[in-house]
Formats: structure tokens, sequence, C-alpha cells
């Protein structure tokens, strides 16, 4: 009986949970996710506030040319020990959580912790290799992940042992949990109105176009994965692209193609815009303000901007940090307007009891995690151990998408991604919109700094 | 249609290109800094502190403004939104 109050609704790989109840705090995979990720946030805040210990995810150590050999992974030294003990340490960590939140959630929690050895078994070889010195700098995990997971499960097949711990969305909820603490919504003062209007301004605007382009003109039907795409486009890349996908329910292809296509085209913007900036002699901090707000990686944003000058990359840097806030908003934005809009019966109204039953609960979550950090912990414990706190996060984060990414890979196959090909329909609205992007960020970005109608502003560097 | 949407795959089909040669070529860095396109959040960043702590501006504008300012934005492009997308049938 309990199982038919709760009856959810499959629609293609997406579940949607049709009423709520009190006891879904404790069952449903969206609340879940938000209590495994305080779990952790709360472990690693005591660890930094009392000093007594700290509570972090491990990372692989860079491999390849100048920074080693693959094999000190492997052949019994300090670095060796020390790093798969992290593993072992991470792995732990993580199987607990979910195993815990999987037995709340009516699953078999012993088959759980036994697919979930081979899930991250898989996902810590992706790190490993992701870890390669040039790869690192380029491509990360995401890459590997939906590579080796689509080779597995289109050249091999996925073993049934295997399948109890592919929840990617499960994963995804929790990561991005764990990535609201480290949105400072107290960063939105870094460059006043100046930052404010450069990253702020656009943005929506560029949604927008791209929304209207993707669904209007090029008439595309899967509206998730033209969202998906306007927001790794107009926000930041692929966290932005994970943020969304999980707030409109996007399917997992969707997020591949909105992940590949940004990984490929900041590779090339991250070069091309430095250079095309040099070339016309643009002003730095036009130039810096310009990559800040249209390169999609944080990564490449720095390195983009520091190639124009110490200047360039310091406005570049305080640019996309305003746009790194908007992640939270904007998903909240999209998940409000697809429940009310996109995804209601024509010709109904969505109350609000309605739009709370429909809405993704996992990004009140992360609003919360993102509002105690910006004005609870920074102001309390200080700048210092708050970002002590989020390095420490950070890693446990990383895995959390890492093992999404190598689960979404396991879990699709070539025929699938090829029918949500359309023709090629997902290239030119991101071309199109890219370019949208880049002259409304220039034209902006001109009119704020170029000092000739507004002061230029002092930056320290 | 059609040729725009062909348009599209080789302009993507050539940025693979590009990218591939680039990786290769290991283009793009500099010097002293030791990280890429790969970081894609801020925090993914190696010593992300030393970029991102610092205050390198000094702000006159009260937050309350600048906040006021981000939601009533915010609010309105969210109202375009859901006029243009009913409205362009």
């Amino acid at each position: 009986m309990k199982e038919q109050t709760k009856k959810t609704v499959v629609q293609d790989d997406v579940v949607v949970a049709e009423k709520f109840h009190m006891s879904d705090l404790l069952h449903k995979e969206d609340w879940l996710s938000i209590w495994g990720a305080f779990i952790v946030i709360a472990i690693a805040s005591i660890g930094v506030i009392s000093g007594a210990f700290r509570f972090k995810g491990v990372t692989f150590g860079k491999w390849g040319g100048e920074s080693g050999s693959i094999a000190r992974f492997f052949n019994g030294s300090e670095a060796c020990v020390t790093t798969w003990t992290g593993v072992i340490i991470t792995f732990a960590a993580l199987a607990i959580i979910f195993a815990v939140c999987n037995q709340l959630m009516g699953k078999d929690a012993k088959k759980y912790l036994i697919a979930f050895l081979g899930v991250f078994a898989l996902t810590a070889l992706v790190r490993l290799i992701s870890s390669q010195v040039t790869f690192s700098k380029y491509l990360e995990y995401a890459f590997w992940a939906l590579l080796i997971g689509l080779l597995i499960s289109n050249i091999l097949k996925v073993p049934e042992w295997l399948k109890p711990a592919i929840q990617t969305e499960f994963y995804i909820k929790t990561g991005l949990v764990l990535m609201g603490a480290s949105v400072l919504f107290s960063n939105i003062q870094k460059f006043g109105l100046y930052g404010l209007g450069i990253a702020w301004l656009v943005t929506p605007v560029v949604i927008i176009f791209m929304w209207i382009l993707g669904t209007k003109i090029l008439k595309m039907d899967n509206k998730p994965m033209v969202m998906t795409i306007s927001a790794a486009t107009s926000v930041c890349g692929t966290s932005a692209a994970i943020a969304t996908a999980a707030a409109c329910k996007a399917k997992k292809t969707d997020l591949t193609f909105a992940v590949g296509i940004s990984l490929i085209f900041t590779v090339l913007m991250m070069v091309g815009m430095p250079l095309f900036c040099k070339v016309i002699a643009m002003d730095p901090m036009v130039g810096g303000a310009w990559i800040g707000g249209t390169v999609d990686s944080t990564g490449a944003v720095v390195l983009a901007g520091n190639a124009l000058g110490e200047l360039a990359g310091q406005v570049a840097a305080l640019v996309k940090m305003i746009q790194n806030i908007l992640i939270g908003f904007v998903a909240f934005a999209v998940a409000i307007f697809f429940t009310t809009k996109v995804d209601k019966t024509s010709g109904t109204t969505v109350g609000a009891s309605e739009i709370w039953h429909r809405f993704p609960k996992f990004i009140l979550g992360f609003i919360g995690a993102s509002l105690v950090f910006s004005f609870i912990f920074q102001g309390t414990i200080g700048v210092e151990p708050t970002a002590a706190i989020l390095s420490d996060l950070k890693e446990f984060q990383t895995w959390c998408f890492a093992l999404a990414f190598t689960c979404i890979g396991l879990e699709t196959n070539f025929k699938e991604m090829s029918e949500q090909f359309q023709g090629g329909k997902p290239f030119v609205l991101y071309i199109i919109g890219q370019t949208f992007n880049l002259v409304l960020t220039f034209v902006v970005a001109w009119m704020l700094l170029s000092g000739r109608f507004f002061p230029i502003p002092n930056i320290t560097v | 249609m059609k040729i725009v949407c062909a348009a599209g795959v080789i302009i993507f089909l050539a940025a693979v290109l590009i990218a591939i040669y680039i990786m290769a070529k290991g283009m793009g860095h500099v010097p002293g800094i030791d990280f890429g396109p790969g970081q894609y959040y801020y925090t993914d960043i190696p010593g992300w502190q030393k970029y991102f702590l610092p205050d390198h501006y000094e702000n006159h504008v009260p937050m309350a403004v600048l906040i006021g300012l981000f939601f009533a934005w915010g609010y309105l492009m969210y109202r375009l939104w859901v006029f243009v997308d009913k409205k362009w049938n």
C-alpha cells in the first residue's frame, strides 16, 4: 500500500516523484543526497574548526613527463602508500554514506556495496588516467569517465552485479550539494558593479537567446538538452551543465553532449582568445573581462587571462568568480521554469503545492550549503578556515561527479547518442549561442571598462 | 536547415582536430601556471585561494544594493523568458 501511495512515474530514464510525504525526507533520493552531503560537510567542518583532523578526499598526483612515471603509484614508495591509503579512506567514507542511503531508499545495501566497489575502482582508474600531466590540464575526469564508461558499455557488456551502483543522478545530486558550499555569495562584491554588470547582465540574456534559438528556430524537441547546452555556454561549462541538467531532469546523453562540446571549444577559446586580443591590441582589462565572461572552464579563464598579463588575469578571475555564483540561481530558475512551463500538462495551471511536489529538492540543499558558507561560516570562523573546509570538500565533490560521469558512460549506448544527434542541431545551438555570448560580453565589457562611459576601476595585482 | 546543421557538424569536427593539435603541442601554457581547462570549477584549481581569496578591488557599493540589483535583474529576465517563450510560437 505504501508503495502504491508513493507511486512514481518513469519517463525515459528520468524518475519524477508524484506526491510528497514527510517520510520522503528519509527515503527519497533528493533528500538523501542532501543529508549525505551535509554529513560530509559537517565532518570536514568539525575537522578544520577543531583542528583535530582533516577529512578530505584523495587525489592522484600528476604523472608523466617531468612529474615522474605512473609507476610511482605502484612501487611501494611513500607516495604510493599515501595515495592508496587515501583512496581506501575516500572509498570507505563514500561507500558507507551511499550504502546507508540506498538501504533507506529500500534497496539492497549489500548488493550496492559490492557493485560500488566495482564502479569506484573504474572511477579510480579514470582519475588515475586523467592525472597524466597533459590530460589533467586539458580534459580531466569528465572526458575520460565518459570515454571509459562508453567503451565498456558498448564493446563489452556491463555485468549485472555492477548495475546496483550505477546511480548517476544520486552521485550528481550529492556532488552538487557539496559544490553548493563553495558557491560563496559574498563574492558578488569582489568586483562591485563592474563584475555584476559583466557577469550577470549578459548571462540570462544569452540563456534566453539560446532557448529561443534551440526550441523555436532550430525546433529541437529535446528541451532539457537545449537548456543544458545554454547553461554550459552562458554560465561556466561543465559545472553549470551538471547543475542545470539535474534541475531540468535532462537525459544522460544531453549532459554528455553539453560537456563534450564545452570541453572541446574551451580548449580552442583558451588559446585563441588571448591571441586575438593581442592581435587587435585590446585593452587588457576589457580582454580579461571578455575572457572571464565567455570561456567556460574556470581554469582556462585564469590561464587565458594571464596570457594577456597579470591585470587581465585578475579581471578574468574576478568576473568568473561572480559567474560561479550564478550556478545555483540559474539551476533554481530552470527548475521552476521546467516545473511550471515545460513539464506541465497543456491548458492546466500549476499551483504552489504542485511546484513543491515536482521541484528537485536537492537544489534546496545546494542553496542551503551556499548560504551557510557565505553568510554564517565566513562571518564566524573566518575566511581562511572556510577556504580550508572548501579545499577538503572539493575532492569529495570531484569523486561524486567522476562517479556520475563513469555511470553515464556505462549507461549510454552509441545508438542512443546518435538519436540525440538531431542532424547536428546541438552543435549549431552551441556555436551560434557562443558567438552571441562573445559579441554581447565584449560590448558590455567595453562599455563598462574602456573608460569611455564609466571610470576605469582600480584593480591591484 | 540541413546546410546550417552540416556546417555546424563541420565546424565541430574542425574544432576537435584543432583541440587535439593544441593538446599535442601543449599550447596555451603560461609560465608558472600548472593547470588549464581541465580545472572546470574554481576550487579545482591548485592553490585556488591565491587567485580567488584576496581582495583586488575596493568596492564602495553596499552589498545590499548589489544583492538587490542581482535579484531584480534575475527576476526581470525570468519574466522576459516566460513571456518570450509563451509568445514565440
